[in-house]
Order: C-alpha cells, then sequence, then structure tokens
C-alpha cells in the first residue's frame, strides 16, 4: 500500500509531491522525537539504578 | 594601454550592487552586531567575489583560494558537518533530561520549514529548490547549508544569508508573532521547575544510543546527526576537557571564518541579483514566522488535555536558534509578570529544537529525492 501511494506521489504534481513531504515530514520529526522521548525515560530510569 | 586599467573598465553595474549587499552586511555585522562571526566573512566574500576579474576566485582556468575553499569546503559538504562537532560540544542537553516533555516543541517549531516549502513549490520553485528554501526554517545554519549544497547550490548564496540574518534577528521575529496567537492570561501562566539529579552516565550514553538510532532508522541523517553527537560524547565524556573546549573554540572559529567567506563567495553578481533572490529571502521570513506559529499553537493544543497548563510562549523556543530564542520568551514572560521564571523550561525547547532541526533537515534529505527522478 505504501508503495502504492509512493508511486502515486511520484507520478502527481509538483504540489502534491510538496504536501506529501510536508506530512510524511511532519509526522516523521514528531515520529523520532517521541522516540527519543521514550528513550530518555527509559535511559533514565535504566541508568539510575 | 587599456591592460593598465582592466580593474576599472571590467566592472559592471551588477558588481558595483553586490559592494553595496557586501558592506551592508559588514554594517550589520559590526554596526548592529547581527551575527557578526558569520554577516562580516560572508559579506567580505560577497565583495571578494565580485571584483573586477574576480581573482580570488577563479583567474585563467586557475581556482583561486575561494574556489578551492569551496570545493574542499561546501561542495564535500565538510565545514558544516565541522560546525556541527562545534555544536554538538557546545550543546548542554540536561535541561531537555530534565523536562522531556520539551522535545514535542522541537517537533512543532519545525512546521515552518515544510509549511514554506509547499509555498515556494506554490511559487513555481521546483521540490529540490523548494526543500532548501523551506529549511531555512530550520533556524539552524549549518543544516540550511548542507541541504541547500545537495538540493540547490546555486542558491546558497541567498539561503545562507537568510537563515544567519533571520536567526539574529528572532528578537524582532518571534514576540509580534508570540502576541497575536496568546492571550494575556496564557502568556501569564506559571510552570513549576522541580529540580533532579541526572546520572552522568545518562549524558554519555545518549549521544551513542542516537547516533546508533539514526544510523539505523534514517542512515541518510548520519552525517548531521552524528556529527552533532560525536561533538557531544567528546563534551559529556569527562576525558576529553581539552578536545571539548578545542572543538567549542578553536574548531569553531577556524571552520566559522573558512564557512562564512566562502558562502560569500557563492554570491556572485550574476547568480544573486535575480528575482528569485527576493522571493527566497521574504521565505525565510515566513518559514520563521510559521515555525514559532507551530510551536505556540502546539503548546495550546496540548493545554486543552493537560491538568497543569503549559505557558504556550514556551512553544516558540521549539526552534533552533539557541540561545536567543530561550532568552527573548523569556524576556517575554518577565514583562508581562516580573515573578514569572521559565527560562529553565525554555531552554529545554531550545535544546530540543537543535535536535528537532538536524531531524527535520534529515527527513527533507530522504523525502525530496524519493520524488524526484
Amino acid at each position: 500500500m505504501l508503495a502504492r501511494l509512493l508511486q502515486s506521489v511520484q507520478e502527481g504534481s509538483e504540489i502534491q509531491k510538496a504536501l506529501f513531504v510536508m506530512v510524511v515530514g511532519v509526522l516523521g520529526v514528531f515520529g523520532v522525537l517521541a522516540f527519543f522521548f521514550g528513550l530518555i525515560h527509559l535511559l533514565r530510569r535504566i541508568l539510575k539504578k | 594601454m587599456q591592460a593598465l586599467f582592466i580593474g576599472f573598465s571590467s566592472v559592471t553595474w551588477q558588481d558595483a550592487i553586490m559592494y553595496v549587499v557586501g558592506l551592508v552586511l559588514i554594517w550589520l555585522a559590526i554596526k548592529k552586531e547581527y551575527e557578526p562571526m558569520l554577516l562580516l566573512p560572508i559579506g567580505f566574500g560577497a565583495i571578494l567575489v565580485n571584483l573586477p576579474l574576480a581573482v580570488a576566485y577563479e583567474h585563467e582556468g586557475q581556482a583561486g583560494f575561494l574556489k578551492i575553499l569551496l570545493e574542499a569546503g561546501i561542495t564535500t559538504e565538510l565545514f558544516p558537518l565541522l560546525i556541527f562537532v562545534a555544536i554538538g560540544a557546545m550543546c548542554d542537553f540536561r535541561p531537555l533530561f530534565k523536562m522531556p516533555v520539551m522535545i514535542f516543541f522541537g517537533a512543532a517549531a519545525q512546521f515552518g520549514i515544510f509549511a514554506t516549502l509547499l509555498a515556494a513549490v506554490a511559487l513555481g520553485f521546483d521540490l529540490k529548490t523548494a526543500a532548501a528554501i523551506g529549511i531555512i526554517g530550520a533556524a539552524d545554519g549549518p543544516t540550511a547549508i548542507y541541504v541547500a549544497s545537495k538540493f540547490a547550490r546555486e542558491y546558497l548564496g541567498p539561503i545562507s544569508v537568510a537563515a544567519y540574518s533571520y536567526m539574529s534577528l528572532v528578537p524582532l521575529i518571534q514576540p509580534p508573532v508570540v502576541r497575536a496567537l496568546t492571550t494575556r492570561r496564557e502568556r501569564l501562566i506559571k510552570m513549576e521547575y522541580h529540580e533532579i539529579q541526572l546520572p552522568r552516565s545518562l549524558m554519555v550514553v545518549f549521544p551513542i544510543v542516537v547516533t546508533f538510532v539514526a544510523g539505523f532508522v534514517a542512515p541518510i541523517s548520519v552525517p548531521l546527526v552524528g556529527t552533532l553527537m560525536f561533538g557531544n560524547l567528546i563534551r559529556e565524556c569527562g576525558v576529553l576537557e581539552r578536545l571539548s573546549k578545542a572543538a567549542q573554540n578553536e574548531l569553531a572559529n577556524i571552520v566559522t571564518i573558512l564557512l562564512g567567506i566562502t558562502i560569500g563567495s557563492t554570491m556572485r553578481s550574476r547568480a544573486f541579483l535575480q528575482p528569485a533572490t527576493i522571493l527566497i529571502i521574504l521565505m525565510g521570513l515566513v518559514a520563521f514566522v510559521f515555525d514559532t506559529a507551530g510551536g505556540v499553537l502546539f503548546a495550546k493544543f496540548l493545554n486543552l488535555f493537560l491538568k497543569r497548563k503549559i505557558n504556550p510562549m514556551i512553544g516558540a523556543c521549539g526552534i533552533s536558534a539557541f540561545p536567543m530564542s530561550a532568552r527573548v520568551i523569556h524576556k517575554m514572560a518577565k514583562q508581562e509578570d516580573p515573578f514569572t521564571v521559565i527560562l529553565m523550561q525554555a531552554v529545554g525547547a531550545n535544546v530540543s529544537g537543535q535536535v528537532g532541526s538536524i531531524i527535520a533537515g534529515g527527513m527533507v534529505l530522504a523525502l525530496v529525492p524519493l520524488l524526484v527522478s
């Protein structure tokens, strides 16, 4: 499904591509930093012991 | 006889305009102290490269020192990466580790990058150039230079000048946006701060783990994340104090000088004096405004669900301009209520902005090539 979505965006207009980068980019940054948020909590807990 | 006056006869009115641009940058650096470490070398480089015959850049087929620096430091992306080592050595993640929730503002305040990218495409720029323009919103000079050198080298000059100029203008850009999006009652929200002890091992393990995560999840971001975390590990390991100081001082200073003058050398009159340059400069401002708005509105959104409310001004600190943004927001909070202290929260959000801007840069670097044939 992801591959099909990517292919349709690749064949789409420049605006569609920019929208794709915007949505995936914003979600991606939140996702990675959310992971770091969990990581900091985890490391704090593990390394406290 | 003509050869004697070739310097005067070969100058063009476009070159003359670039002398003025260079002198204005030098004036801003000296008189207004707007990012002087970068704007002064950029301004001087812009003058050097537009002097008659541009001998400092290239002469009779031989590369001049500016071209050598450009090819060695920008084309290879070496200078921005060395700057990241220095920034990593200057970065103290403790305020973030004490309040990890602040990391989300480092994500929200990258919104300007993507909104500006979309706006740039709507204005007719191709996706790669639009991405390079949007990254001005990272409020992070080295990231902007790194992405621009990969996607739009012809616009490296205006993108770098916009990035550094707006970083220095944060005290003028952010307050009106924050005021427009918040009520006085919201700006008066007090936040508690609890001092907690952090294990030293956390400071050492964090940069190593983050590098591994970046390497496996987004390999293309490794040069950015890896150099930042390498610098931070030197700082935090506790056994490399000399190297840490060298990275923070000598390395940062030498590379800044070379980076600045080399960026200036990309501002040749033919390439710089285009309508696109004005658009790029204007869109950089749009990016900073959207960044600030993204952070503030995200804080307001979180407040819908939180019992202990967050002062939404903190959201504006999620940009990477450190420590300027934290200072500006803390000063605003003090103006609203002299007894309000939100400096530690602001610094935590500001530090996470530095991580967020690099992640956003990595995202752009990973996504755009997928869509451009």
